[in-house]
């Protein structure tokens, strides 16, 4: 028994192990972030090196943070996005003078990959050859068309309005979904939208991008970051991506993702092998989602359950050591319920300088949440019992241990159970956020579907989860009905 | 802890004063348990006698006053020392509903690590007495009737042979047919297992059929004190007159 338990237990912690020597490739969880990522983990495994992959890490902040912290060695930023959203810079400098300011962080900025993913306007090819329309100034003389611009572009400080300004453009815009824009200049609802300037969809929406004759919009080069203490030889290795990829390029694999279907791997690929800098590889790209999916499944497993195992045995032995004292009670359940509060992507974020990213902290998040349905149970189970038992207990002479062990316990036993219930449920569900911090589970088809607005792989990852808490409910259930008497439940079913 | 208990006055109380929310309830209170006898606390409810009972298991503490048991004074803290040996059985009978009736009735002893052939054999014992077989011993408190669980709960209160045994109101939870099948099953184990019984009750019926003695309670003091025949026959005030007159 002792034996199949250590076990179960070095099984679980078994992730923490393979932290070998390796290169660990990171990139933001949206398409480009991804292919840019398995562009450079499968150029350093063809260089020699041992790559660990650990793409889609959610937002700009998570991935820079984990590269400082040494949990990645490598991602794709952009110099715009690096100069005024994480160096708080008012413009983005020069090459030269960026170099410094991320050299103060000890962070190395490599050559760029060659293409600007900046904003821009498009127009329909059609409509520009029509108009003779170029560039944005040439807007100035078309004062009649129809804009229609995304919410987020309405709104920065480095968009619509002083863009307008700067050209002295005479439009109101509306607002639009991004999402919906190219549909909508297909339908010559609008002719102008706002864009990415290596979108997938602008050669398939027959798009030209106007050309920003003023510079108004900050460079956002595409450039590798490293730590200033990288090995030579990984610098050296991705120095040799250098002006492989520029706009159309870049447009053009964008679109073999979003719109062929093709996997990250198989693009990154075919343009590697194209571009002459691997051989035909063989290298394990990202499993299709039916291989991967046992381990999608093991991961989250591992992560709820340990989670869930650590916050019995720290929420329960705490709840009633402070349950006769009502006001490290209240201060118990507050706390409890407070970290409920804090967002989950915050809490997984605030919790990189710490523990930076992966297994632990992912963890340690869900821990922290699954406490308070498992502190509030057990503390509202004892608090509320039959005054009569207390009463009973005392005066037939139990000691206060006895009581607990004898009589209180037993009878919270119901109810703390069905706190632990709740908390696995929870922590299903909320495993999922896990994949932006690198732990993998079944996040990672979810946030890599959203990314690619692929719902199929989403469902990937959804429909397990879902199913996940469906199964626990039953397991829950079906050792509650073995081990707690009718009488005693205290359940729906 | 051994218990002489064959001293006169198995619990004494010596000038209790108590009070609750500055509301005095005893003031200088003296009051004595004879020996292996039942005696009996009647009275109205609220005047008191809950809590003369809840004095002498320590569960209510006297601001001022001296407890004596087994002619020892105690304080608070060996009050819990001593709660084993006073069985007590409430109206709510408070049986631990996780438990089945058996496992209730030998908890305790369980906990005093008595051999499972002494608590084989009080258990057979008590069961006997008490008129309960072995499928109602292994029912769940909420598998019994009122009659039933009542029977256990006493059997839980008498496991451990406590020489005292404090009952607040222990027989008041049934109906009266059943009430007075089990009279007959206590005062059967009484007769055979003599011990120093305090009855708490509104019933003077009840008291009378029971006690050895009687105590009339009326708004925290003991109006009358005596034997149950001389209760009955010479009421010392009107008001124990009326209780006697209108019970019996």
């Amino acid at each position: 028994m002792n034996r199949w338990l250590i076990v179960f237990i070095v099984g679980l912690l078994l992730p923490l192990q393979s932290l070998a020597k390796t290169v660990v490739v990171g990139s933001k969880a949206f398409n480009e972030g991804y292919l840019l990522g398995e562009i450079i983990a499968q150029k350093l495994t063809h260089d020699g090196f041992n790559v660990e992959r650990k793409l889609g890490l959610g937002k700009t902040i998570i991935t820079y943070e984990a590269l400082k912290q040494g949990e990645i060695d490598v991602y794709v930023e952009y110099t715009g996005t690096l100069a005024q959203a994480i160096l708080k810079l008012e413009n983005t400098p020069s090459p030269s003078t960026l170099q410094q300011h991320a050299k103060q962080e000890g962070i190395k900025i490599l050559p760029r990959l060659g293409f600007n993913n900046t904003y821009a306007l498009v127009i329909s090819e059609q409509m520009a050859k029509k108009n003779n329309i170029s560039k944005i100034s040439d807007l100035v003389n078309y004062p009649d068309l129809n804009l229609g611009i995304s919410h987020e572009f309405l709104k920065r400080k480095d968009g619509w309005q002083p863009l307008a300004a700067a050209y002295g453009l005479p439009y109101q815009p509306v607002g639009i979904e991004h999402s919906l824009a190219y549909q909508a200049i297909a339908n010559k609802q609008i002719a102008i939208t706002d864009a990415y300037t290596t979108d997938g969809d602008i050669a398939r929406y027959h798009l030209r991008i106007l050309k920003d004759d003023k510079n108004f919009f900050p460079r956002y080069d595409a450039v590798p970051l490293v730590r200033t203490d990288a090995d030579p030889a990984l610098i050296k290795s991705l120095q040799g991506l250098a002006n492989h990829i520029d706009e159309a390029k870049m447009q053009q694999l964008n679109s073999q993702v979003v719109n062929d279907d093709q996997s990250f791997a198989e693009v990154a690929e075919q343009f590697l092998t194209g571009e002459a800098l691997i051989q035909k590889s063989n290298t394990q790209g990202l499993n299709s989602p039916w291989q991967s999916l046992p381990r999608y499944i093991i991961e989250h497993l591992q992560l709820t359950i340990v989670a869930l195992i650590c916050s019995c045995v720290v929420g329960i032995p705490l709840s009633i050591a402070v349950y006769r004292r009502p006001q490290a009670s209240r201060m118990l359940v507050y706390c409890t319920g407070l970290l409920q509060t804090i967002p989950s992507i915050a809490l997984l974020a605030l919790m990189i300088p710490l523990l930076g990213i992966g297994w632990v902290p992912a963890v340690v998040a869900l821990f922290l949440y699954s406490l308070l349905p498992i502190v509030r149970n057990t503390l509202t189970a004892l608090l509320t019992l039959d005054p009569v038992m207390q009463q009973v207990a005392v005066g037939m002479g139990l000691t206060p241990r006895e009581q607990l062990r004898h009589v209180y316990i037993p009878l919270a036993v119901p109810m703390i159970f069905s706190g632990i219930r709740t908390a696995a449920i929870i922590n299903i569900g909320t495993a999922t956020l896990a994949a932006f911090i690198g732990a993998g589970g079944l996040g990672e088809p979810i946030v890599m579907g959203l990314s690619l607005n692929d719902t199929t792989l989403v469902l990937f990852g959804a429909i397990p989860a879902a199913l996940l808490a469906i199964l626990t409910e039953w397991l829950f259930e079906g050792v509650e009905r073995r081990f707690i008497p009718a009488h005693l439940r205290n359940t729906l079913g | 802890m051994q218990v002489d208990s064959t001293l006169k006055a198995a619990v004494e109380l010596r000038n209790i004063s108590l009070s609750f929310d500055n509301q005095p309830l005893f003031k200088n209170l003296y009051f004595e348990l004879p020996t292996e006898k039942i005696t009996a606390i009647v009275g109205a409810s609220g005047c008191g006698k809950s809590t003369l009972l809840k004095l002498i298991n320590g569960l209510v503490l006297p601001d001022d006053g001296e407890i004596h048991i087994c002619g020892q004074q105690v304080s608070h803290s060996d009050q819990a020392d001593w709660r084993r040996h006073m069985g007590y059985a409430v109206q709510q009978i408070g049986l631990f509903p996780h438990l089945n009736a058996a496992d209730n009735v030998i908890l305790l002893a369980q906990l005093e690590q008595w051999s499972s052939l002494s608590i084989q054999e009080r258990l057979d014992y008590l069961a006997d007495k008490m008129g309960l077989d072995q499928a109602i011993l292994s029912r769940f408190p909420h598998e019994l009737s009122g009659g039933q669980a009542q029977r256990v709960g006493l059997c839980r209160a008498m496991m451990l042979k406590p020489p005292i045994l404090l009952l607040d109101e222990a027989f008041s939870a049934v109906d009266p047919i059943t009430r007075m099948d089990i009279y007959q099953y206590f005062l059967r184990l009484q007769e055979t297992e003599p011990r120093t019984v305090l009855l708490i009750t509104h019933d003077m019926r009840e008291a009378v059929k029971l006690s050895d003695y009687i105590a009339v309670m009326q708004q925290g003091e003991i109006v009358q004190f005596a034997p149950v025949e001389q209760v009955v026959s010479q009421p010392a005030t009107d008001y124990v007159a009326r209780l006697v007159k209108e019970h019996i």
